[in-house]
C-alpha cells in the first residue's frame, strides 16, 4: 500500500525518478489543488472585503476589484476544483481499470504545466491582461497552454481506458472520458482566440461556454467521481444501472444548450432563450436521476457520515447539489429570471454549484486519495474535522447572505429605486459575506497545513491500514497495538 | 475484446453526434443567422473610444456594471437593440449589477463628473463600493470617459436617423456648453490643471436634482454640488462667464420648467397648440393631427396600464402593486401643462411608471401632454373615439412637427 514510499527507496537514483512515482501525478495535483484552494480563497476574501470596504487596498492596481475577482474565479475554478478533479481522477481510473496511469511522467508534466497556466493567470488577471469573456479570462496564449493540456490530458485517461485488464466500463469511467470529449470542444468555443463572434452573438458563445465548463467539465467529472466513491466508500452496490445511463446520457443533451438562459432580457434571438429555458428545465432529469440514484446507495449507510470524513464532505456537496440544481431551473425561466437577472441571487446561486457542491467534492477527493497514493496517515483529523466545519459554515452563510441580498436588490430594482440605492442597502450582506470567507479561508489554511505536515514535514508518518471504514483520516478502534 | 468494446461503441457515437447536433444549433446556426444589420442610429468607434473600451474591459468594470437596458429597468433608458452591439468586437454584457447599468450612460454626466468619479467614485457618491481607480493615467481616463459619453442614445456615437449625423457631438454646439482649462482651487488635485467640459446644468439644478434623488437616504453630506461648484465657478474666470450662458441651456432631463421651455423652443407649432388648441374642447382639422399622434402613442405606451380610454384599467393594471392612475379623476383636469410633462418625463419612482424622457423625445412628451389633458377634461376619448381618420398620413394635410411614429 506504500508504493509511494517504496518506489523511492527502491529504483536506482536518476534525476527523472520524481517524475515517474507511481500515484506521483495524482499526488501533486491534490497537493497543488489544496494549496490553489487557499490562493483562490484568500483572492475570493479580499474581493468580498473590497465590495465592504472599498478604499481597503489603495493605489495598488493588481489588487483592485476588477482584478482579483476575475483571478479569484480562475484560481478556485482552473486551480483549487479542476486539479482536486484531475488528481482524483488519476487514481480512480486507473482503480476502476485495473491498471497504472498511462504515464505518470507526462502526468506529472501535465501538472507542471496546469500550475504554470495558473500561475501565468494570475499574473496576467492581476495586471490587466484578460480577455473580458466571464470564466474565459484566461489571455490568448494561456487559452493555447490549456488546450495543449487538455489534450495531453485526454491522452493519459484515454491511454489509461484503453489499456484497462478490466472488461466492464465503469459509469465514473463514462463521465470522465466522455468529458475529456466534450470539454475540449466546449473550451474552443467558449475562448476568443479559436472562436471569434463579433457584436452581441459573441455573449451567446461566452454564456455557452460559460454554462457549459459547469455542466460538462465541473459536473461530469465531479459526478464520476462520486460515483466511484459513494458505493467504495459505502461498500454498497450502485442503486440503479438504468438511472446512471439515464442521467449520463440526458446531462450532454439538457446541459448544452442552457447557455443562453444568462441573456433572457437581452436582444438574442428568442428561440435561443426558448431552447435554453426548455432544457434548463429539464435539467431536473439528469439531476434527479443522478441524486436518487446517490441518495439511494446510501441506504443504511447514512451514519457513516458521522465518522467518515470524506464522506461527508461528499454527501454535504450531494445536498447542496440538490439545492443548487431545484433552484436553479426555475431560476432559468423567464419569470424568475425577469426578477433575480443580475442580483446578488446568481452570485450565491455560482458559489452554491462550484463552492456549495464541487468546491466539497474537491476537498472529499483530497481526503480521500491522499492517504491511498502517498501512503501516509493524516496528520490529524481534528484539522480536518474544524476545516469541514469552518468551511461548510462559511459556504452556508455566504450563500444565505448572497441570496438575501440579491432579494433585496431585485425588490428594490421592481420597485423603482436606482442600483446605487440597492447597493448601500445589501452593505450589512457582504459585510456578512466577507467574514463567510474569512472562514472558507480559515479552513483553507488548515487544509494546506494538514497536507504539507502530511506529507512533507511529517515526524512519524503512520502507516496505518487504509481500507478500513474511517477512510485513511478518523479513528481506527480496529486497530490493536501489539 | 472487441465484442466487449462494441458495447460502448454505438451509444458513445450516438452521445456524441446529440452534442455535435447540440452545438450546431445554439453556437453555429446563431453564428450564421443571427447577424444584426449595420444600425443607423449609431457610428462607429473612434481610437480614442477603443481605447477606453480596452481600460473598461482589463480594469474589470464590466463584473459590476451590466451593458444591456432591460424592459423591466427603470431609469436605464432605453431597451438595448441587437444592433447597438454591431461595433463591437467583444461583448462586454456583464452578469451583475453592483453598480447601474451604463447602456445608455452617455449625455447623463458631464465629462467631469465622470474623471472625477472614477479618481474616487465616494467623492461624487457618498456610499459607493467603486474602486478608486486613480491609479489610471490621465490619458486613460479621459479614454475612458470617452467611451462612456459615447454609449446610449444620447451619446456622442448616436446618429439622427433622419439626417445620419450625429445627434450629440462633444463639440460645445449642443451637449457640451465648450471645454475650459480648469486649475483645482482646493481638495486634494489642487493646483492641477486640465481640461473641463462645462456642464449645462447650472448648480442649483444639480443640487435640486440630487436633493430630490437621494433625499433621506443619505446620512453623509453630498459633497458632489460644494465641489462642482468650486471647481466650475468658483475660481476659474472662463467658467464665471460660462455660467450665464449655461443657465439658458438647460437640458430637458432634470427640471421641468426649463425642460418644457427647451422643448417650446425647439417646436414654436407644438407649444402653441399644446397651450391652445383644447381650451374650447373640441378638435379641429389642424389638432386632431397631433392628438391622433398623441392617442397612438398612447396606445402604444400607455394603454397597458392606463387603459385605451385612460381610465386606469389596463390589461397589466391587475399585476400592479401600485394600480396605474386613473386620468378621469378630478384631480387630473388641474393639472398644468407643467406638471404632466414633468410627471410623465420622470414617471413614478416605487411604480412600474417608466422615466419617458429616456424613451420618447420632448414633442412626443408633448403631445402626449396634450393627449391627456384632453382625456382628462372629456373623460375618455370624446372626439378621438374610433380609427384615427389622418393617423397614417399627416404630411398630406399639414406640416406635422413630430417625426413619425416607430414602427
Amino acid at each position: 500500500m506504500v508504493q509511494g514510499l517504496d518506489s523511492t527507496v527502491n529504483t536506482t537514483t536518476r534525476w527523472t525518478n520524481w517524475l515517474d512515482e507511481e500515484h506521483s501525478a495524482s499526488k501533486r495535483f491534490l497537493i497543488s489543488a489544496a494549496i490553489w484552494s487557499l490562493v483562490g480563497t484568500l483572492f475570493g476574501l479580499l474581493a468580498a472585503s473590497e465590495y465592504y470596504w472599498p478604499d481597503l487596498v489603495h493605489n495598488v492596481p493588481q489588487l483592485q476589484f476588477g482584478r482579483i475577482r476575475p483571478t479569484h474565479v480562475n484560481v478556485v475554478a482552473f486551480g483549487f476544483i479542476s486539479m482536486a478533479n484531475i488528481g482524483a481522477i488519476f487514481y480512480v481510473i486507473p482503480e476502476l481499470c485495473r491498471t497504472k496511469l498511462y504515464s505518470e511522467r507526462w502526468g506529472n508534466i501535465l501538472m507542471l504545466a496546469w500550475n504554470g497556466v495558473i500561475v501565468g493567470g494570475i499574473l496576467c488577471l492581476t495586471n490587466g491582461i484578460t480577455e473580458g469573456r466571464e470564466y474565459a479570462e484566461l489571455p490568448w496564449f494561456l487559452d493555447i497552454a490549456v488546450m495543449a493540456a487538455l489534450i495531453l490530458y485526454i491522452v493519459l485517461v484515454w491511454g489509461t481506458v484503453l489499456n484497462r485488464k478490466e472488461k466492464q466500463l465503469y459509469v465514473s469511467i463514462w463521465y470522465i472520458a466522455g468529458t475529456t470529449l466534450w470539454f475540449p470542444v466546449v473550451y474552443l468555443i467558449g475562448n476568443r482566440v479559436f472562436f471569434a463572434v463579433p457584436g452581441i452573438g459573441d455573449a451567446i458563445a461566452n454564456w455557452f461556454y460559460g454554462h457549459n465548463i459547469l455542466g460538462l467539465w465541473f459536473t461530469t467529472n465531479g459526478i464520476g467521481l462520486l460515483y466511484y466513491f459513494l458505493p467504495k466508500i459505502t461498500r454498497n452496490p450502485l442503486y440503479s444501472h438504468l438511472l446512471s445511463i439515464v442521467g449520463f446520457s440526458t446531462i450532454a443533451m439538457f446541459y448544452t444548450p442552457t447557455g443562453t438562459h444568462h441573456l433572457l432580457q437581452s436582444p438574442v434571438p428568442e428561440w435561443l432563450k426558448a431552447v435554453a429555458v426548455i432544457s434548463s428545465v429539464m435539467l431536473l432529469v439528469p439531476v434527479m436521476s443522478v441524486l436518487v440514484n446517490f441518495f439511494l446507495t446510501m441506504k443504511g449507510k447514512w451514519a457513516m457520515m458521522t465518522t467518515h470524513l470524506p464522506l461527508r464532505f461528499f454527501i454535504t456537496g450531494l445536498f447542496f447539489y440538490l439545492l443548487t440544481c431545484t433552484t436553479g431551473p426555475f431560476q432559468a425561466t423567464r419569470w424568475v429570471n425577469w426578477y433575480l437577472h443580475f442580483t446578488h441571487w446568481v452570485v450565491g446561486h455560482a458559489h452554491f454549484a462550484l463552492l456549495g457542491t464541487f468546491g466539497f467534492v474537491g476537498w472529499g477527493a483530497i481526503y480521500y486519495v491522499v492517504p491511498r497514493v502517498s501512503g501516509r496517515q493524516w496528520y490529524s483529523r481534528r484539522l480536518a474535522n474544524a476545516h469541514f466545519w469552518l468551511t461548510l459554515t462559511g459556504t452556508s452563510l455566504m450563500i444565505v447572505a448572497l441570496t438575501v441580498a440579491g432579494l433585496i436588490q431585485a425588490s428594490a430594482w421592481e420597485e423603482g429605486l436606482p442600483v446605487y440605492r440597492g447597493v448601500i442597502m445589501v452593505a450589512p450582506f457582504m459585510g456578512l459575506r466577507a467574514f463567510s470567507g474569512l472562514l472558507i479561508v480559515t479552513g483553507q489554511v488548515l487544509l494546506v497545513y494538514n497536507v504539507f505536515k502530511t506529507l512533507v514535514f511529517a515526524e512519524d508518518p503512520l502507516e496505518g491500514p487504509l481500507e478500513d471504514a474511517a477512510g485513511g483520516i478518523l479513528p481506527q478502534p480496529a486497530r490493536v497495538q501489539p | 475484446m472487441t465484442t466487449q468494446r462494441a458495447n460502448y461503441i454505438y451509444p458513445a457515437l450516438g452521445l456524441t453526434l446529440i452534442l455535435a447536433s447540440i452545438i450546431f444549433v445554439v453556437v453555429l446556426v446563431p453564428r450564421w443567422t443571427f447577424r444584426p444589420p449595420e444600425p443607423r442610429d449609431l457610428r462607429d468607434y473612434t481610437a480614442q473610444e477603443l481605447r477606453g473600451r480596452e481600460t473598461y474591459k482589463s480594469e474589470g468594470c464590466w463584473y459590476c456594471h451590466s451593458m444591456v437596458s432591460r424592459p423591466q429597468d427603470w431609469d436605464h433608458g432605453r431597451r438595448s437593440k441587437a444592433t447597438d452591439y454591431y461595433y463591437d468586437e467583444y461583448h462586454l454584457l456583464g452578469s451583475e449589477r453592483s453598480g447601474p447599468d451604463l447602456a445608455n450612460i452617455g449625455g447623463k454626466f458631464p465629462d467631469q463628473y465622470h474623471m472625477l468619479h472614477h479618481k474616487n467614485p465616494r467623492y461624487v457618491k457618498p456610499g459607493s463600493i467603486m474602486p478608486r481607480y486613480d491609479y489610471l493615467s490621465e490619458q486613460q481616463l479621459i479614454d475612458l470617459t470617452a467611451f462612456l459619453q459615447s454609449l446610449g442614445p444620447n451619446g456622442t456615437r448616436a446618429l439622427d436617423v433622419r439626417t445620419g449625423k450625429a445627434l450629440y457631438a462633444n463639440t460645445g454646439e449642443t451637449r457640451w456648453a465648450r471645454v475650459v482649462d480648469f486649475t483645482w482651487p482646493s481638495g486634494p488635485l489642487a493646483g492641477r490643471t486640465e481640461k473641463v467640459a462645462v456642464w449645462k446644468l447650472s448648480v442649483e439644478q444639480q443640487r435640486a436634482q440630487n436633493e430630490e434623488n437621494y433625499a433621506g437616504h443619505i446620512e453623509v453630506p453630498y459633497r458632489y454640488t460644494a465641489e462642482i461648484e468650486e471647481l466650475m465657478y468658483g475660481s476659474s474666470h472662463e467658467a464665471a462667464n460660462a455660467k450665464g450662458a449655461l443657465q439658458a441651456l438647460a437640458t430637458p432631463a432634470f427640471t421641468n420648467r426649463e425642460a418644457l421651455e427647451e422643448a417650446r423652443l425647439e417646436d414654436p407649432d407644438v407649444k402653441a397648440w399644446v397651450e391652445n388648441s383644447f381650451k374650447e374642447g373640441a378638435i379641429t382639422a389642424k389638432n386632431r393631427l397631433l392628438a391622433n399622434y398623441g392617442k397612438g402613442l398612447f396606445n402604444n405606451q400607455c394603454a397597458p396600464c392606463h387603459g385605451v380610454d385612460g381610465n386606469g384599467k389596463g390589461q397589466a393594471a391587475f399585476t400592479m402593486t401600485k394600480r396605474p392612475a386613473n386620468f378621469w379623476e378630478d384631480r387630473f383636469s388641474s393639472y398644468t401643462t407643467d406638471t404632466w410633462y414633468w410627471r410623465i418625463s420622470r414617471g413614478v419612482p416605487a411604480t412600474q411608471m417608466p422615466r419617458w424622457e429616456y424613451t420618447l423625445d420632448a414633442n412626443q412628451r408633448l403631445t402626449l401632454t396634450a393627449f391627456l389633458k384632453y382625456v382628462s377634461a372629456n373623460h375618455g376619448l370624446g372626439q378621438l373615439k374610433g380609427a384615427p381618420a389622418d393617423y397614417d398620413r399627416p404630411a398630406a394635410q399639414a406640416p406635422m412637427p413630430v417625426p413619425a411614429p416607430a414602427k
